[in-house]
């Protein structure tokens, strides 16, 4: 069920409906109500796979309770390596091996041996990235007794499974999702109607922003001979608005769907394209996987302890790591790899923390500095992201190299896109509004806040844009990982 | 909780009242394939061709120029599912059809979802591709889509403003655009008006080139469409009315710009495929080149269809 559908618009009044009418007398009735609505929600995508999802929390669950009986060492390492071997080995098998088949028969091959591997026809489970990286940090936490095992199965099941976030995150910790599911939770409008505010913007940013800059980056990047460096340009600053749009909306609707069942999830987004350096970006763009790598990855390599060529190491092999969790495919790495080096001289010469408070707080406008700050990191972001975007590293050196010829010099090719106007009217009026709003936890939460009127109609406008000016619908990106 | 919910449901009830009022509306407005299905069940008892097929078809074949009485119910868009679906039905009300004219054009083999026109199909034809069963209640939010809902209602208003003032007839529907305003739909068929210079622009052409090239690397489509294809000969058989499997014409820029490889092999597939069953195939690809006669490279406007409906007429005599 996608977030953006009809389906997930009759299904989420039903679900609350029950949260609050029906189950709201007893914590293990709403819980229930929970696991069971999150089980539909992904068994309407496939419902083969559920099986797949209920062994991953089973397997955790128990791996915990006996890591947490566990009389000696290596008893309790024992259940912890079973439980890690047999989590990134579903991610292997599904996410990675016809990467790693198909890789080494090209290898092979380059150096004249033929070889033919078995790959595997099988769809990649929806979300399997996400719920596997939450019961990985949550063995993680009991194997380093950060946290207790939890005995209640139905309250473990809904920390991993959580329809909100389940299929595109944001990667939640036990530590922080685990202790809302057990507590009580009342009814809170402020934080209901909160929700449904940020349920909107989500709905606006992936409906209106990111389907209809998809489509134009398509244009581009299914046919780059055909157009101007210029026009490729256009291409990829539309992909760059699109993969925000689609996922920090996909984001947004998660966090607002999640407050309106009494819950708060971890923040995803901290508006990134207004980052002054990448090390800023990297704090601000999917928050809860670059903490998750920082945690679980970054920290026990070492972190920064070991000096600067620690440092430098733990980077590149986080970069490295996380681009290749995105996908299956030499671009991520490569996409991982170049923002490992973007990020390389904050770390040598330890000004990565430079940034740290929002961009010109307080003040309407950034300074000049901070502006072409903004302006060189983000640009940097573009380029990146014909990474991430094209089918293969050929095809993205191909964009680059098309890209950097004389025609980039020419006026873009703008008639091959229709309505271009009013989407570029659209992008002016999205990144004021999340200009305007940077120092909130996302862009309209706090929006003309003492006019109700003025609020009112901001928001008919939102909703007249959403049903008027959708794009065609495209799955959400982050789906695929 | 209380307050929650009334407050929502008056922040909402702008939106129930129009999504009530565009359910109403999209029940009752007037469709081209109301206007096309209803055409063809009145002049049922004279119909001797029909004529099934995509746009190509729908803009290019007049039947005012064939000399059997003639009926165009191809469309824009059209699969050979829907030619095929839309034959099944109306076949047995026709008792004087004696030919066939299906158009099959470059893409036609590797092209069947057509996504919202399912939906239309359903509500105007009744023909049921399995669509989902939330898009058979909502025709508002999920049928036509909001986007299209207002532009019909647009259309609306626009025709009644102009009925007010003027007494000539406009089309009680909203067509595609390209056609006029005031024209008036004949026997199923209604044309493109004059040339869109902008449509023969190098990039224009190859990007709509591109479309049709992209649709060519289905391969599983065209096993569905040739199954398809098959199903229609063989109930035409059935009925013994004779078949005239055609390509339209296309302009020589856009011919210039898609693979011929592909068109011959499916030229030879077709060809084999029809020696079993009472049907001809005639290729008009590159019948006509005057630019002048088409709308945009791959649809012929008024006049070429009057050229192209002679050229026809005389081929299936």
């Amino acid at each position: 069920m996608l977030f953006n559908s009809i389906n997930f618009f009759i299904f989420l009044p039903i679900v609350f409906l029950l949260y609050w009418f029906v189950t709201n007398k007893k914590l293990v009735f709403q819980n229930g109500l929970l696991l069971v609505s999150s089980f539909f929600f992904y068994a309407c995508w496939d419902w083969r796979f559920l099986f797949l999802l209920m062994f991953s929390i089973l397997l955790d669950y128990i791996t915990g309770i006996k890591m947490g009986e566990a009389k000696n060492k290596p008893e309790k390492k024992f259940w912890f390596w079973l439980s890690i071997i047999v989590n990134v080995g579903f991610l292997g098998v599904f996410k990675y091996y016809n990467f790693f088949a198909e890789s080494l028969a090209e290898s092979l091959s380059a150096i004249g041996l033929q070889t033919n591997f078995w790959t595997l026809k099988v769809i990649l489970p929806v979300g399997i990235s996400f719920y596997t990286f939450h019961g990985l940090s949550y063995v993680i936490d009991i194997y380093y007794d950060k946290i207790k095992p939890e005995k209640n199965f139905i309250d473990y099941a809904v920390f991993v499974s959580f329809f909100p976030l389940l299929v595109a995150g944001p990667i939640e910790r036990a530590t922080h999702l685990l202790p809302q599911i057990k507590k009580e939770r009342k009814f809170d409008y402020d934080q209901a109607v909160n929700g449904l505010r940020q349920i909107l913007w989500g709905l606006f940013k992936k409906v209106v922003i990111a389907d209809n800059c998809a489509h134009f980056a398509n244009i581009f990047f299914e046919n780059p001979a055909q157009y101007s460096g210029s026009s490729l340009v256009l291409g990829a600053l539309f992909f760059t608005f699109q993969i925000y749009g689609d996922f920090s909306g996909y984001s947004d609707i998660a966090l607002g769907t999640a407050r309106l069942f009494g819950i708060d999830l971890l923040r995803n987004f901290a508006f990134p394209y207004f980052s002054r350096d990448i090390a800023e970006f990297w704090r601000r763009w999917h928050i809860s996987l670059s903490s998750w790598f920082k945690d679980y990855l970054y920290i026990p390599l070492g972190g920064s302890k070991g000096g600067t060529w620690m440092r430098v190491r733990n980077t590149f092999i986080i970069f490295l790591v996380s681009g290749f969790w995105h996908g299956a495919n030499w671009t991520f790495i490569v996409w991982g790899l170049l923002n490992a080096l973007y990020i390389m001289p904050s770390i040598i010469f330890n000004t990565h923390r430079n940034n740290m408070e929002i961009v010109a707080k307080g003040r309407v406008f950034p300074s000049v500095k901070e502006f072409l700050s903004i302006l060189f990191t983000f640009g940097l972001t573009v380029f990146a992201w014909i990474f991430f975007r094209a089918e293969s590293i050929s095809a993205a050196l191909d964009y680059i190299k098309r890209i950097f010829s004389k025609t980039l010099f020419t006026l873009p090719n703008i008639k091959v896109l229709a309505d271009f106007e009013i989407i570029v009217c659209l992008l002016i009026f999205f990144i004021s509004i999340e200009w305007l709003g940077r120092e909130n936890r996302y862009a309209i939460e706090k929006i003309f806040s003492k006019s109700k009127w003025i609020r009112y109609s901001f928001y008919y406008i939102i909703i007249l844009a959403i049903i008027i000016l959708t794009g065609k619908s495209q799955e959400f990106i982050y789906f695929q990982f | 909780m209380k307050k929650f919910l009334i407050k929502l449901f008056i922040f909402l009830s702008p939106f129930i009242l129009v999504s009530i009022f565009f359910e109403i509306y999209l029940r009752t407005v007037n469709t081209h394939y109301k206007e096309k299905i209803n055409g063809l069940y009145k002049n049922k008892d004279k119909v001797e061709v029909l004529i099934l097929g995509n746009s190509h078809a729908n803009y290019g074949i007049n039947p005012a120029y064939i000399s059997m009485e003639s009926y165009n119910m191809a469309m824009v868009n059209q699969p050979l599912l829907h030619d095929y679906l839309i034959l099944e039905k109306v076949i047995n009300s026709l008792p004087n059809l004696k030919k066939a004219i299906i158009s099959i054009d470059y893409h036609t083999l590797y092209f069947s979802d057509d996504g919202i026109r399912n939906n239309w199909v359903y509500y105007d034809y009744g023909i049921d591709t399995n669509i989902e069963y939330a898009t058979k209640l909502s025709r508002f939010w999920l049928g036509y889509t909001p986007k299209v809902a207002f532009s019909m209602l647009k259309y609306d208003i626009k025709r009644s403003i102009y009925n007010l003032k003027n007494e000539k007839p406009t089309l009680n529907f909203k067509a595609e655009n390209g056609v006029s305003f005031t024209d008036t739909i004949h026997n199923g068929w209604l044309g493109y008006t004059g040339t869109n210079p902008k449509k023969f622009n190098d990039n224009v052409v190859k990007s709509r080139a591109d479309v049709f090239n992209q649709n060519i690397t289905r391969k599983d489509e065209r096993v569905k469409n040739l199954k398809v294809f098959k199903s229609m000969l063989e109930l035409l058989k059935k009925k013994n009315i004779k078949t005239y499997v055609i390509t339209m014409p296309c302009h020589p820029k856009f011919r210039a710009m898609i693979d011929e490889n592909v068109r011959q092999k499916d030229i030879f597939e077709i060809e084999k495929i029809i020696k079993d069953y009472n049907a001809v195939y005639i290729d008009f690809f590159d019948n006509i080149n005057q630019q002048k006669l088409y709308y945009d490279c791959d649809h012929l406007n008024k006049q070429g269809a009057v050229i192209f409906s002679n050229l026809l007429n005389i081929s299936i005599q």
